[in-house]
């Protein structure tokens, strides 16, 4: 009996000792990546195809999409970042968080040869937070523009004779008259640009568009300028005198957003980036150029001047095995033919001079029109957190409008001194 | 001895898992808020006591601890007045099954998750212009309140949202309490030609003092952390920061600036602030325990 357990035991190693000696026909081994991104049944669709088509070309990768809701997004791809073994080998990356990922080697730097004619390729603000000591961090989808476009409820300005403006004191006008006061209570506005993205975008399109400037050479907030006091007095005048609005889409208290609030006939002026306009038509059940439209929207100054943000960009996880593979999916994205479905998809202004220059573009993207004529007058708005300057001014904006801060000159230099100090690399 | 050794044994799991999830990350949390931490950097450096320093002149640390400790002073005191009374008053009831329908109604916003609860109030209740609150003072005369945009105001809405939905189980276990105290105190009472003011007053509260204190010590506690209805129903911290608490302050400066040594110093000193009240509540309420 001993013996024959001996015989047994002695077959067992053999036969694990031939599973681990190398094979006469070598597998292929196939690359496993994974991409993350936020949920948005447009967006991920696109990816899903680009994702499906790639593949076919390449039957050694194979690419899992995961999306997660957008809220809890950033802490996801910050949290897994950190990690080191977890996490993504791609990202759904907003270009601002490439401010603070970037120099801290959590991404990846795009190989130079790509990196190159990236840069040389798109619109410099796509790639300005995306860019840490002459590397690029990112792969840019979207030109990220909350400036020079506006949602108009058609309805609204018909009822009340009033045609679409096209120059500033029009669209004062215009707000004046469309902004109804029932009981104390503003239950129409007229042109509602207070919310966390227009005050401050407008803010600097202002004092750009007069011929100043907000930062110095050195980076540096310089806000103690005419064309900077200019800006804001008439933001502030808007609200207090004009009254083409009020403080609630920065303090609360609404039930909707200021763009929902358009869509569900109860604004009718708002200067929204290009992304809302999809929600204006699935969600609201609205058409596009009948029931609402997309303007442009008049300069402040003389000058068509405005600072643009980095948006959203795809990239690469610093640890990640699979870097190689994962920046040839990021090439082949970036060919027009995928940016283009993928920009039309999301409904994203693209960041890719060619694919934004595309006749067919405004074919396939009417609503973009207006916007895609001023992208070359953006600039790079600065390598800063710009959640933190969003904050700033829109802090400050409220305070002179409710009266703690007491002028325009006190706003700024408190404005210009805490960017200074708490936002400025 | 055998039996010491098993209690012993039976007890190692859960030690264990205290040890490793609870007083570990508390562990952790104090020696992160020494250093300048950002968790994407390779390495971090020791700062010492340089963040401790920084919550002392830190205006907006300020105005949160200020709106945190007017919460909590307010939202408890009054949580356990009410559910106190509404206890006393159920209890009334002799039919078991009508007492037991109306500790179902109340405890039914607790079963609610707290953020379901906060977005249904933040969108239909509080809105200014479409709001059911609005609404109903407009029936009335009375002018429309911005009860989350308007910085006086705000907390006040956040105040009595949150009575709403946590005052359900302080009178489930008043209620509990209540029921404990046996019969015969009153009876005795009733006797002696007690009324029940005199009942409540020198029988009930007296013999809910172990109650009394489990619910305090929670509902402060509870308190203190209470943060998805300041996530919710405040459109950022709030205007000028009303709506800003150490809870809400801790999250954005550890995930929206990523300054998690901040942020741990920050809950240290909540952390300071709970254990410091809760002694005094101990001290202060010492208990017997019998009748």
């Amino acid at each position: 009996m001993k013996k024959l357990i001996v015989l047994i035991m002695s077959m067992f190693m053999l036969t694990s000792l031939v599973g681990c000696s190398g094979t006469d026909t070598p597998e292929t081994e196939t690359i496993k990546l994974t991409f993350w991104g936020h949920q948005n049944e447009a967006w991920n669709e696109s990816y899903r195809a680009i994702g499906d088509s790639f593949m076919a070309d390449n039957p050694g990768i194979e690419i899992t999409f995961e999306f997660f809701p957008y809220d809890q997004f950033e802490s996801k791809v910050q949290t897994s970042l950190i990690s080191k073994e977890g996490g993504a080998d791609m990202y759904e990356m907003w270009g601002g968080w490439g401010v603070d990922f970037a120099s801290t080697g959590a991404l990846a730097a795009m190989p130079d040869d790509m990196a190159a004619n990236v840069i040389d390729q798109v619109y410099p603000s796509t790639i300005g937070a995306l860019m840490y000591e002459g590397k690029l961090y990112g792969l840019p989808l979207e030109f990220n523009i909350e400036n020079g476009a506006m949602l108009v409820n058609t309805q609204i300005l018909k009822d009340n004779n009033v045609t679409v403006p096209t120059t500033w004191d029009e669209l004062v006008s215009a707000g004046t008259k469309l902004t109804k006061v029932e009981d104390g209570l503003m239950v129409q506005k007229g042109f509602d640009f207070v919310n966390w993205d227009s005050v401050p975008y407008m803010f600097l399109s202002m004092i750009l568009s007069t011929g100043g400037e907000y930062m110095d050479a050195n980076g540096k907030f310089t806000l103690q300028t005419p064309e900077a006091k200019a800006a804001l007095q008439e933001l502030y005048d808007m609200v207090v005198v004009d009254k083409v609005t009020d403080l609630e889409g920065l303090v609360g208290g609404g039930d909707l957003e200021g763009f929902q609030q358009l869509f569900a006939g109860r604004n009718a002026i708002v200067p929204r980036g290009p992304w809302v306009i999809s929600e204006g038509v699935v969600s609201f059940g609205l058409e596009y150029g009948v029931d609402f439209d997309y303007v442009a929207m008049p300069w402040f100054g003389d000058k068509a001047a405005f600072a643009a943000e980095t948006g959203w960009a795809l990239s690469v996880n610093g640890n990640s095995p699979q870097q190689e593979a994962a920046y040839k999916f990021l090439n082949y994205f970036y060919q027009d033919e995928q940016l283009l479905a993928h920009n039309v998809a999301a409904a994203q202004i693209p960041a890719k001079i060619s694919v934004a220059q595309d006749p067919e573009l405004l074919t396939l993207m009417p609503f973009a029109a207006p916007l895609v004529g001023i992208l070359e007058d953006a600039q790079f708005i600065g390598y800063f957190n710009t959640d933190q300057f969003k904050e700033a001014v829109n802090n400050t904006f409220v305070d002179l409008v409710m009266g703690t801060i007491p002028s325009v000159d006190e706003a700024l230099v408190s404005l210009e001194e805490h960017l200074n100090t708490n936002v400025a690399k | 001895m055998k039996n010491k050794k098993f209690v012993y044994f039976v007890l190692i799991p859960i030690f264990l898992h205290m040890l490793i999830f609870i007083v570990g990350p508390i562990i952790a949390g104090f020696a992160i808020s020494m250093m300048d931490y950002n968790p994407l950097r390779d390495t971090n450096s020791f700062v010492g006591l340089a963040n401790f320093k920084q919550l002392i002149g830190d205006p907006v640390l300020m105005k949160a601890l200020t709106n945190t400790l007017m919460f909590v002073g307010v939202t408890v005191v009054l949580n356990i007045a009410f559910s106190l009374m509404i206890a006393q008053l159920v209890s009334i009831f002799k039919s078991n099954k009508i007492r037991a329908f109306f500790r179902m109604a109340f405890f039914l916003p607790c079963v609610a998750p707290l953020v379901a609860s906060s977005v249904v109030w933040a969108r239909s209740i509080y809105p200014t212009a479409t709001g059911l609150a609005n609404m109903m003072l407009k029936t009335i005369g009375v002018n429309p309140v911005n009860w989350l945009g308007d910085p006086n105001v705000l907390m006040w809405s956040i105040i009595v949202f949150t009575i709403w939905v946590d005052i359900g189980y302080n009178i489930i276990l008043f209620s509990a309490g209540i029921d404990g105290i046996p019969t015969n105190f009153y009876e005795a009472a009733e006797m002696d030609g007690a009324s029940a003011w005199h009942k409540f007053r020198f029988i009930t509260l007296p013999l809910l003092g172990r109650t009394m204190t489990f619910v305090i010590i929670m509902t402060l506690i509870s308190h203190f952390q209470m943060f998805a209805q300041f996530s919710v129903m405040v459109l950022k911290s709030g205007p000028q920061n009303s709506g800003l608490v150490l809870t809400s302050y801790v999250y954005k400066m550890a995930f929206e600036l990523k300054n998690m040594g901040y942020a741990s110093a920050i809950a240290v000193l909540l952390f300071a602030i709970i254990f410091i009240i809760t002694l005094i509540q101990q001290k202060i309420q010492k208990v017997d325990w019998d009748y």
